[in-house]
């Protein structure tokens, strides 16, 4: 009886494996297997168009997305919906229906209406993967925009250059999101937000050059890799420069308490600090800090760029730094800030304004394109020399597809956010 | 089927595999372990060092993770199964913690938080050769449990102190129990490097650990059955759920509590599916027809 | 610097030290480790938070009932989910299981209602620092430090030399004897339970003040749980110093060793002690598992 069962269950788990798998060709060596879609009837409805022979994969061959004329242009935005950083997330949707709102209004992309389709990446790797194949595959969806963490861009890296579809990353600053680690170019990726070792060094010339400060210490949060990433190119452009970085200490978040690591700073008594942390943390950081004894000026990256910073840290953070994407700070961004908070009661964080980038930016490159075709989306991405959003003007450069755009500081004075100043 | 479908199932897989190690554990023998995603951890990095640095094939590098895997749940295994209960769950929770504190720390072999990515795809149809795998685990792990070392292991679930007293040696199927859940751990965690490409410490945290051991409880203690159903049912559930994600975590937390308290077998008991079962459903109720017709 | 060292260990034992009091408390009567024990003090900070920040109630006030409201919650915890279990005699790793959902359910349940936005606590005590010689203590850090050593005395009179309190070691001792000596135990297990919840409270509103408030607030009970197996599973006073203990020990690591591997160093210290000496520094003697 057993043995029957079992047989059965091999029999059956076989039968669903290859009923399961369209025929694939199996891909060039460097990236996943490319799965014909077009195979395997999907229910009732319409098909995908049939793509050339999907047995050529290192080709240009798209995934075209068959739809007539006055269907809409679908595109996918994944962010956190619903974890510890759901704010973030919440806020690019926002920024995204937005826009698509707006540019709806105003005649559409080549004559056709917008669409958001949104899923839940929880800001995990594993959720992110998930929820990609669910736009592509189910959603049919021509372009992602998302997410901020770096860790889900790279996830989802692999399955972007199989399936063609170009995916945009927010505030991923990681390089390895568009660059892998070998060197190569991951051809479907790209961002809006520049990246760390541009804002590691926009710091350390800033506060050398700037604020004119010689000594330094910096503390990392060694569970976090942005953290890590912007310490890094912190402390190299800084030393490069002239400076010196007096001690370097170390700690992870969830600790909570930092007064160990802080007092050996005290003790050394820097000009500077740099904080490369997430807002929670930064509050924190600088009250011990402060308690501490620690009088220097407390630097950091865009992880302190929420609005929830200020109600957390109080006065310690009077008088400090740090480098952004440009921001709310901006008049430019007030109508959009405007409109947002009318719609949604709420502050807008800057997600939502690098969504409203993303979507005008594959607007733009849909235009140049002529064609609502995912494959020559990525050529005129890759090829953008000039694009101005809310965020500024940047071009991508092919080799990387990293935007230059410049970074801009703010400073916190009188307990609000501030704009100091455009970096390059 | 569509590449989404496709590769929601060979996460389930990948899951599966690592939960059937702590059915065995958790499910025939009844200790309970918050580390076990450190094996995967283990497993899933030596898997993709090994190929991804030293080109070695697929196949032999989740066979090495797993089996690295294994014999650190030896030692490990040596070292605090004499512990009682709820120790032996604290010392394996530090377990898995430390791991995922330690590859943080060694950036130059790990990635660190940055992650090791660009791990070579597997190879071939990735589904077929996952669900391959899968098959295989599950047979192995039918074949121990309707072994002896399934009837000792069992036997030392229901008594240990009788069980000891009938000369079976429980430190060391114990150990047994503990180094198998390894060993699916590890293989799981290969499987998972090379799905994704890219992993990172983060992703085998004392969560992963926790979900383990709720699947198995509400798939039933001491049913393989139960696990498989229920490891499935965890890992498609948020797909399907999407739009109550918040609320999934809560209700997994409420079915914990209520299965524990009021089946603590969970779905299917110590039974396992077989013919049988539908033979009696179907008898029972037939009864049960009968008996309200009657009335 | 050790001295420095020293003073910031000892405020963050001591809130470890009012979390490992109710693991001792749980654990002496019911042989288990109250897993959900940190969360009850996560809501306790939430609840505190509630009618602080928002009610905008005097804070006195606000934390009698953070502190009454976590001791409700943990009693409620133990009626509804341990108490069958205990009952029906089902072996104490049950118990763990249902404290690991309650964790899952408590968390959950905030981050779905309240939601995962950290959460300031409103300035109590100004935001400086005293110093003694070269020593400097944040003011919020004594006063919690004061708040703790008076709870601590409290309880352990209340332990030693109130009739409730011998009652409570009775039930402690043996629980079937007790109960044969016409002691109420069920009773006696929600008092405690309700003592252990309100410490919790307590401490919850202690860290949120310090640390924010967050649903995972409650991850610290990790370290106190460590705390009450060095100092003896089921002792008060192996609580508090065991409590103290953990909280000075981590200090020094990260200061001095290293802080990203100082979780490696409390888990191998927690095993150490496991292997030599199981019972902690005043445990009774621990049996395996018979």
């Amino acid at each position: 009886m057993k043995k029957l069962f079992f047989g059965v269950l091999v029999v059956s788990m076989l039968a669903i494996s290859l009923v399961g798998c369209a025929p694939t060709a199996t891909a060039a060596p460097t990236t996943a297997p490319v799965v014909a879609t077009t195979a395997v009837p999907t229910a009732g409805g319409t098909n995908p168009a049939p793509t050339a022979a999907a047995t050529n994969p290192a080709s240009t061959t798209a995934a075209t997305v068959d739809l007539s004329k006055t269907e809409p242009i679908k595109i996918g935005y994944i962010g956190d919906l619903s974890g510890s950083t759901a704010v973030w997330g919440q806020a690019g949707l926002n920024g995204a229906l937005l826009t698509a709102d707006e540019i709806n209004a105003n005649g559409g992309i080549l004559g056709r209406q917008v669409e958001i389709v949104s899923a839940d990446g929880r800001g995990q790797a594993a959720d992110s993967v998930n929820a990609l194949n669910k736009l592509i595959d189910e959603d049919q969806v021509i372009a992602v925009i998302g997410t901020n963490f770096s860790s889900c861009n790279i996830a989802m890296a692999p399955i972007a250059d199989a399936k063609h579809i170009p995916l945009l990353a927010t505030a991923a600053s990681n390089p390895l999101v568009t660059v892998d680690k070998n060197g190569n170019l991951l051809p479907y990726s790209f961002r809006i937000g520049f990246i760390d070792p541009f804002q590691g060094q926009v710091l350390a010339n800033f506060a050398y050059n700037q604020l004119k400060f010689t000594t330094a210490a910096i503390i990392t949060n060694v569970a976090d890799d942005y953290s890590v990433g912007l310490s890094n190119y912190f402390e190299k452009q800084f030393v490069a420069d002239g400076g010196k970085v007096l001690i370097k200490v170390e700690g992870q978040s969830g600790d909570n308490d930092y007064r160990a690591q802080l007092d050996k700073i005290a003790a050394l008594n820097p000009q500077v600090l740099m904080i490369p942390w997430t807002y929670k943390d930064v509050a924190l950081i600088a009250n011990q800090a402060r308690e501490a004894g620690i009088t220097a000026v407390l630097i950091g990256g865009d992880g302190w760029d929420s609005t929830d910073l200020l109600t957390m840290a109080g006065p310690a953070l009077e008088g400090g730094f740090y480098t952004s994407q440009a921001s709310y700070a901006n008049d430019v961004t007030k109508p959009f800030a405007a409109a947002y908070t009318a719609r949604f009661n709420i502050t807008p964080e800057t997600e939502a304004l690098f969504t409203h980038d993303g979507l005008y930016w594959i607007k733009d490159a849909l235009t140049r394109a002529g064609a609502v075709d995912s494959v020559k989306l990525r050529d005129a991405l890759e090829n953008t020399t000039t694009f101005t959003g809310l965020m500024g003007t940047m071009s991508i450069d092919p080799k990387t597809h990293d935007p230059s755009k410049p970074a801009v500081i703010n400073t916190i004075k009188g307990g609000k956010f501030v704009y100091y100043g455009s970096y390059k | 089927m569509s590449g989404y479908y496709q590769g929601l199932l060979i996460l389930v897989c990948i899951n599966l595999i690592a939960v059937l190690g702590v059915s065995i554990l958790t499910g025939f023998t009844r200790l309970f372990s918050f580390g076990n995603a450190g094996f995967m951890s283990i497993g899933a990095y030596t898997a993709a060092i090994l190929s991804s640095n030293f080109n070695v094939p697929f196949l032999p590098s989740i066979l090495a993770g797993a089996v690295l895997a294994t014999f650190i749940a030896f030692l490990l295994g040596k070292l605090t199964l004499n512990l009682r209960g709820d120790y032996f769950l604290i010392a394996t929770l530090g377990f898995g913690e430390s791991v995922r504190v330690l590859f943080n720390y060694i950036v130059p072999v790990t990635g660190g938080a940055q992650g090791f990515s660009a791990i070579p795809v597997i190879p071939g149809n990735e589904l077929l050769t996952v669900a391959l795998i899968t098959i295989v685990c599950i047979a192995i792990a039918r074949s121990i449990i309707y072994s002896k070392y399934g009837r000792n292991i069992m036997a030392i679930r229901e008594d240990e102190m009788a069980a000891q007293a009938v000369g079976i040696n429980v430190a060391s199927y114990k150990n047994f129990a503990f180094t198998t859940s390894g060993f699916f751990a590890g293989l799981s965690g290969g499987l998972w490097a090379h799905y994704f490409t890219f992993i990172s410490p983060l992703m085998f945290n004392l969560d992963k650990s926790a979900e383990m051991t709720i699947v198995v409880v509400i798939g039933g203690l001491g049913s393989l059955t139960g696990t498989i159903i229920a490891s499935i049912l965890v890992t498609v559930l948020p797909e399907i759920l999407r739009a109550a994600s918040e609320y999934r975590m809560l209700a997994y937390g409420i079915a914990v509590v209520l299965i524990i308290n009021l089946w603590p077998s969970g779905l299917m008991g110590y039974k396992e599916f077989s013919f049988s079962w539908f033979r009696t459903l179907w008898v029972s109720t037939k009864t049960l027809i009968k008996k309200i017709g009657a009335k | 610097m050790f001295l420095q060292q020293l003073v910031n260990g000892i405020s963050v034992g001591g809130i470890y030290a009012m979390i490992s009091i109710g693991y001792a408390l749980i654990y002496s009567l019911l042989g288990f480790s109250n897993w959900a024990h940190g969360d009850v003090a996560m809501i306790g900070a939430y609840i505190g938070f509630l009618f602080f920040a928002t009610a905008k109630l005097p804070f006195p006030i606000a934390l009698i009932i953070a502190i009454v409201g976590a001791g409700l919650l943990s009693l409620l915890n133990e009626r509804i989910a341990y108490r069958r279990i205990r009952k029906n005699n089902s072996p104490t790793m049950f118990l763990m299981i249902a404290a690991m959902g309650v964790s899952t359910i408590l968390q959950n349940f905030i981050t779905v209602t309240v939601g995962p936005k950290f959460l300031t606590y409103p300035t109590v005590v100004s935001v400086s620092t005293i110093k003694i010689g070269k020593l400097h203590i944040g003011v919020l850090d004594a006063v919690s430090l004061l708040v703790v050593l008076i709870s601590i005395i409290l309880l352990i009179l209340l332990l030693n030399k109130t009739r409730f309190g011998l009652a409570l070691k009775a039930c402690a001792s043996n629980i079937a004897v007790a109960s044969i000596l016409g002691i109420n135990v069920d009773a006696y297990v929600m008092w405690v339970f309700f003592l252990a919840g309100s410490y919790a409270g307590l401490a919850g509103v202690l860290l949120g003040m310090k640390y924010t408030v967050y649903p995972q607030l409650g991850n610290v009970s990790l370290k106190a749980f460590i705390a009450s197996v060095f100092g003896g599973l089921g002792s008060v006073p192996g609580a508090i110093i065991g409590g103290l203990f953990i909280g000075i020990m981590e200090g020094m690591i990260t200061a001095f060793v290293n802080p990203g591997l100082r979780d490696i160093f409390t888990f191998s210290f927690l095993i150490i002690v496991l292997l030599i000496r199981p019972s902690g520094l005043f445990g009774k003697n621990v049996s395996q598992k018979a």
